[in-house]
């Protein structure tokens, strides 16, 4: 996936590297934060991990190649994400936010039902429920998934069928 | 269910985040890595600099250098050689006359003449009666002033 505004990871004057970052910035913010609402389920949560993502981002991004930036950035938000988990709800229970107004579910039959998906992924171990969100809700390719966790294809494979046996249980 | 769980997940794909919660990660991420701009500076950067002119001004200033007293050196010439009382030769030849020197200068008459770097002409004894030396402010010339003649001789052959 091509980065808009990011051709080389060459050196910076002051200005052009505030500019580069800005471009990668607003390139990716939307998906980081969308990741970070999915693995977290509260959009404050997901706001406070997306901020900390983007600061990494800015001290190391001139040292990333360009091709390695995308994976950087995902592997960046499922670690942050389970950190701030771990940090701020060691009892393991994600706050989930209530359901979004019914006119912004234009496919889900009701919010209730949205709410209690959102709620069966939350309960997902991290694993698991890391690989189902890039996988399933993201739409990567198995190997970038795998790349991105450091795991193996096949292990992604297991994860997600495992995650999605788990939400039809809870879910039926 | 499979096909109800697969349409869920991917209509919670479909939903973006908010675009103000987009805006306000945005916001939070540049105030904190922009650097920090200082309009105070603008105002601090020339009020330094009156001030700077302002001490200058103020600071007591050392007085001029005195100027050398070159002229003053250079009006004293060579004493005449006539003031050298000296016998001709032919007068008395047996007795060579002994030459006089002229009187050194006073001890602050020395020290303002090296202050100002410049040459005090001496007459020399050169051993022969009927010659004096003048020193001379090079030590490449030497000049003999002969006693039975005013012409003033110079051994290197530079007129004087």
């Amino acid at each position: 996936m091509a980065i808009a505004g990011f051709e080389t990871a060459a050196w910076f004057s002051a200005r052009e590297r505030e500019s580069a970052f800005e471009d990668l910035l607003r390139s990716n913010e939307k998906r980081v934060l969308r990741t970070a609402w999915r693995l977290l389920g509260s959009l404050e949560d997901a706001k406070d991990a997306s901020q900390e993502v983007f600061l990494r981002l800015h001290k190391h991004f001139e040292r990333l190649a360009p091709a390695t930036i995308d994976a950087w950035i995902y592997r960046t938000t499922v670690n942050v994400c389970m950190d701030q988990h771990r940090r701020r709800r060691p009892e393991g229970e994600l706050a989930i936010d209530p359901p979004a107004p019914a006119t912004q579910l234009t496919g889900l039959e009701s919010d209730e039902r949205k709410l209690r998906l959102e709620r069966a992924i939350a309960r997902l171990p991290e694993k698991e429920r890391a690989a189902l969100v890039l996988r399933e809700i993201e739409g990567l390719e198995t190997s970038r998934v795998a790349e991105i966790l450091n795991v193996t294809d096949a292990t992604v494979r297991s994860q997600v069928a495992s995650a999605k046996s788990k939400l039809k249980e809870w879910l039926a | 269910m499979t096909g109800w769980l697969d349409k869920s997940l991917q209509q919670l794909a479909a939903e973006d985040p908010p675009a103000d919660a987009l805006a306000e990660v945005r916001s939070r991420v540049l105030d904190q890595v922009r650097p920090k701009r200082r309009p105070w500076l603008w105002y601090l950067v020339p009020a330094a600099a009156a001030a700077s002119l302002a001490i200058w001004f103020a600071l007591p200033r050392p007085a001029a250098t005195p100027a050398r007293p070159t002229v003053e050196i250079a009006a004293q010439a060579p004493a005449p050689p006539a003031a050298v009382p000296v016998e001709s030769p032919r007068a008395e030849p047996s007795a060579p006359s002994e030459p006089v020197r002229r009187p050194r200068p006073a001890p602050a008459q020395i020290a303002k003449v090296e202050t100002a770097k410049t040459f005090q002409p001496r007459i020399l004894p050169t051993g022969s009666p009927d010659f004096v030396q003048i020193e001379s402010g090079n030590p490449d010339v030497v000049i003999l002033w002969s006693m039975n003649s005013p012409k003033i001789s110079d051994q290197s052959g530079e007129n004087k």
